[in-house]
């Protein structure tokens, strides 16, 4: 019997200069999230961490007195990464930064290279200001394309900088040349974590500032956060086929979805299920804990891109049909 | 040209000289004073400076040159192989089959006995060109070093063979799974890993090969320059110098522990966040060292489908990417940067670029940061230039150290990534002599070898392993292949009125040849070696006479007079 170690959750954050990459990361680093999130950068020139915030600071790694640390990758991302998995308290996420000219899907290849890691969510930050001519430009504009065909989800950010006919112009640009890609828009400078981390994974419902502009220092809760998210519960397993085709039919809306299901066939562990922007897995969770056996599916998506009544019934369908006697 | 002849010299050499020197291009005599030329010509004129105490040798059927100087390579890496054995396949090195590969291990070994525990390392393993049609396994190796780890690093740096001892020491095992992008080639009928181990399947090694102590690197310099020295450079690069390693340098030449000259480059994203107003790039070398400007990085490989063009590779991206020209590494904004602020300081600048897109980057930088003129901006490796561009060389004052060992070992990729008209056209130095252009012509160590006689080789040459010839009509004549190793190594680093030439009033920076490059067969120009190496006045390497034996693999260091 082989002992359970942790898979930690990689998210990859790409995207070019100036779109809002650094912002996000020095976010994450200085809030109250509750994670102990390893953020990996190219070097520390642009990592602004309030001195009082730092616990240790030796060479290539920072430790921040809220559990996270910061880490220069100087060159060699493959080394950094395994000094943190071989840490006796490794930690609960790692974000990568993507450089400005980085192919992430490289980046990516590594958290598939290691059975101890999993790519949660390549994302990637474009700058609504520029991200149309930069798809262009004569020297970058390939690799700009490539970033943006690599994402789970795009993150248009400064759109509240630019008119609303600008705003339209973007969107028809993303949806004309990354068809297959879904995009949502920062708003007011802010990001909600469990979009960028996937759900459930942080404390709180906060927001992460993407934006230097808006000058958040600490996430506000109360605003009006332009996301929907909906949720599903069934004491019943779903049939694995049916499931498969309710996760294949969930509409672009959706951003991000992550569940805990009771699936037949089953018995002793749950499946679990984690999608973000079209790319999707159901994979095997975690034992179920002799408690009672329960799918629990949360959603989230674009303000009013979600048809709560809709999903309720497609999951529905996807139940197994009665009687499900589980034999052990 | 008469010399004062009052002054006596230290040592005065007689035979065959060529000296670089445009005005008198050969001469008889050369005589040496406090580690300077103090004439050279004529016997009957240099001998005017004999007197009694006056060292006299005779080159015999040698040729003295000046010192070569190094266009452009990474010293650092020679600091780090010191104590790795080479493991290299002809022309490179020895190891044409495993038994090869073992034969220079145990050599190795032999020299510098491991202590228990000790990794034994080597580096430049190619099993594709051994002889035996096969890679390496652990079982070749485990009869020989049972107890000590070994790992022998592929050429491309991407890959490893371990013996079974490594295998423990990594904890890789018949029960670790491959990685996705990774190789582990297994016994056959068994998931026991037999050796070879490439790309994401390496992870594990790269945590656990031993990484030499501060004090042992300073130590390894000497080693360093060995290398060099046995090759005949005087004046070595490194470029770009990690942050770590620039306190090392300093501190090697406050020890007085450099006694060839080391220009050194600011590696650019740390010039940019680091450097200060003030410093002198100009300055001759202080101790041996010279922080001479920054380098940047703009492109990757030709032979890797990672150098930057206007036009796409025949054959698409590494990944199987279509349409693939591939990508700048650094965005324009920090190159744009970079160059701005090294103008500002007077820093040279040296950026390196293989593909034409990566040369336009680089050109439109240097206007942008308003085209000063006097820079000497060197464009490392340029080796894709497009024929408008090298206008733009001419035009801003631009140095291309092309890189004409491609030819050789990469010829035959070139053409099939790349097509004839531009595989031809790779680093074209008969058309940048024709314009008037200072070029240097270098190794890029570790990636080809040291040997500047080997790259004079392919200069001349430009023959490919299949023996085609990589573009006929930029072949060019040994003496320019000469320039670009001596007199335009010295424009280069602004040291044209000290080094570079056999002329009276320079350094005593000097080299002898085994054979005279410019009489030899154009084929054979690559046998010729570095018998003696002089820098300064001062003899730092002496071949052994070989009786019947080659060359040994670690020249002596012979002492200062």
């Amino acid at each position: 019997m082989t002992t359970e170690v942790p898979v930690i959750p990689v998210t990859i954050l790409s995207g070019y200069l100036g779109a809002g990459k650094t912002t996000l990361l020095n976010s994450m680093l200085r809030c109250d999230h509750g994670l102990r999130l390893a953020v990996l950068v190219n070097d520390f020139g642009s990592i602004n961490i309030d001195a009082a915030l730092i616990a240790s600071h030796d060479g290539e790694t920072i430790s921040l007195t809220n559990g996270c640390v910061c880490c220069s990758m100087a060159d060699n991302l493959a080394i950094t990464l395994l000094e943190l998995l071989s840490r006796d308290t490794p930690p609960d996420h790692i974000v990568i930064e993507a450089s400005g000219v980085a192919d992430p899907r490289r980046i990516a290849s590594y958290g598939a290279a290691h059975p101890r890691l999993r790519l949660d969510g390549l994302i990637v930050v474009a700058d609504a200001e520029t991200i149309r001519e930069r798809s262009v430009d004569k020297y970058v504009g390939e690799l700009v394309m490539r970033q943006l065909l690599a994402a789970d989800l795009i993150v248009l950010s400064k759109m509240d900088l630019i008119d609303e006919p600008a705003r339209v112009c973007v969107r028809e640009f993303l949806r004309e040349t990354v068809p297959h890609a879904r995009f949502l828009e920062a708003s007011h400078g802010c990001v909600p974590w469990d979009l960028l981390l996937g759900v459930g994974a942080t404390r709180s419902q906060s927001k992460v500032a993407i934006d230097s502009q808006h000058n958040h220092t600490a996430p506000s809760e109360g605003h009006h956060a332009p996301f929907s998210r909906a949720s599903f519960e069934s004491d019943r397993p779903f049939d694995r086929a049916r499931l498969r085709a309710a996760v294949e039919a969930l509409p672009e809306s959706v951003l991000r979805a992550k569940g805990v299901l009771y699936v037949v066939g089953e018995g002793t562990r749950s499946v679990a299920l984690q999608k973000v922007g079209g790319r999707w897995t159901l994979e095997k969770g975690r034992p179920w804990d002799g408690g009672s056996r329960r799918s629990q599916l949360v959603v989230i998506g674009t303000f009013g891109g979600l048809d709560t009544a809709k999903l309720a019934e497609d999951f529905s369908s996807a139940l197994a049909d009665e009687p499900t006697v589980e034999s052990d | 040209m008469t010399t004062a002849t009052l002054l006596i010299a230290d040592v005065i050499y007689c035979g065959d000289i060529i000296t670089m020197d445009e005005k008198s291009p050969t001469a008889e005599a050369v005589a040496v004073k406090d580690g300077l030329i103090l004439a050279v010509g004529t016997k009957a004129d240099v001998l005017k400076a004999q007197g009694v105490g006056t060292q006299m040798i005779d080159l015999g059927s040698k040729t003295m040159l000046p010192g070569f100087i190094d266009g452009h390579s990474h010293f650092f890496q020679a600091a780090m192989i010191a104590d790795y054995a080479n493991v290299s396949a002809p022309p490179v090195g020895t190891a044409g089959s495993i038994a090869g590969i073992i034969a220079v291990l145990k050599d190795h070994v032999a020299k510098k006995p491991l202590k228990p525990g000790e990794w034994l390392i080597g580096y430049g393993y190619d099993g594709s060109a051994m002889s035996d049609g096969r890679d390496a396994t652990r079982d070749d190796f485990d009869p020989y070093f049972p107890s000590n780890p070994m790992v022998l690093v592929h050429v491309s740096g991407h890959g490893c063979v371990l013996n079974s001892a490594g295998f423990k020491a990594v904890g890789i095992d018949a029960s670790t799974p491959t990685p996705p992008g990774g190789v582990t080639v297994r016994k056959p009928g068994s998931n026991e890993p037999a050796g070879l181990l490439m790309e994401n399947s390496m992870f594990p090694i790269l945590l656990k090969l031993p990484k030499p102590s501060p004090q042992l690197l300073l130590e390894h310099l000497t080693i360093a320059q060995q290398m060099y020295a046995s090759n005949g450079y005087t004046t070595v690069q490194d470029a770009p110098v990690e942050p770590k390693v620039m306190p090392l340098y300093q501190k090697a030449a406050d020890e007085g522990r450099l006694f060839l000259d080391l220009n050194g480059y600011w590696e650019s994203h740390a010039f940019l966040s680091s450097s200060k107003p003030g410093a002198d790039y100009r300055s001759p070398t202080a101790n041996h060292y010279r922080l001479a400007g920054v380098k940047v990085i703009a492109d990757g490989s030709p032979q890797g489908r990672t150098a930057f063009f206007s036009k796409p590779y025949l054959t698409g991206g590494p990944g199987g990417e279509k349409n693939w020209c591939g990508t700048p590494i650094v965005p324009p904004e920090h190159l744009n940067a970079v160059v701005k602020l090294a103008y500002e300081y007077d820093a040279q600048v040296l950026v390196h670029c293989n593909g034409d897109a990566a040369i336009d980057m680089l050109l439109d930088a240097h206007q942008a940061a308003g085209a000063p003129e006097g820079r000497r901006t060197t464009v490392v490796h340029s080796q894709f230039v497009r024929r408008d561009q090298l206008d733009l060389y001419v035009k801003y004052g631009i140095n291309p150290s092309f890189f004409t060992n491609h030819a050789f070992f990469w010829g035959d990729v070139h053409i099939e990534n790349l097509g004839q008209e531009r595989a031809f056209f790779m680093s074209p130095m008969k058309t940048a002599r024709w314009l008037g252009l200072h070029m240097t012509n270098h190794s890029d160590f570790l990636v080809t070898p040291l040997d500047p006689l080997f790259i004079l080789w392919t200069a001349v040459n430009r023959t490919s392993r299949s023996g085609q010839i990589i573009g006929p009509d930029e072949r060019i004549s040994v003496l320019d292949g000469l320039k670009a190793l001596t007199i335009d190594g010295a424009h280069q680093y602004f040291e044209e009125s000290r080094k570079g030439s056999i002329t009276a009033g320079k350094l005593a920076d000097l080299v002898i040849l085994s054979a005279n490059p410019m009489k030899v067969a154009a084929s054979t120009i690559k046998d010729i070696k570095a018998e003696e190496t002089i820098k300064d006045g001062k003899s730092v390497f002496q071949r052994e006479t070989p009786a019947a034996s080659p060359p040994t693999a670690e020249p002596a260091l012979v002492g200062a007079r």
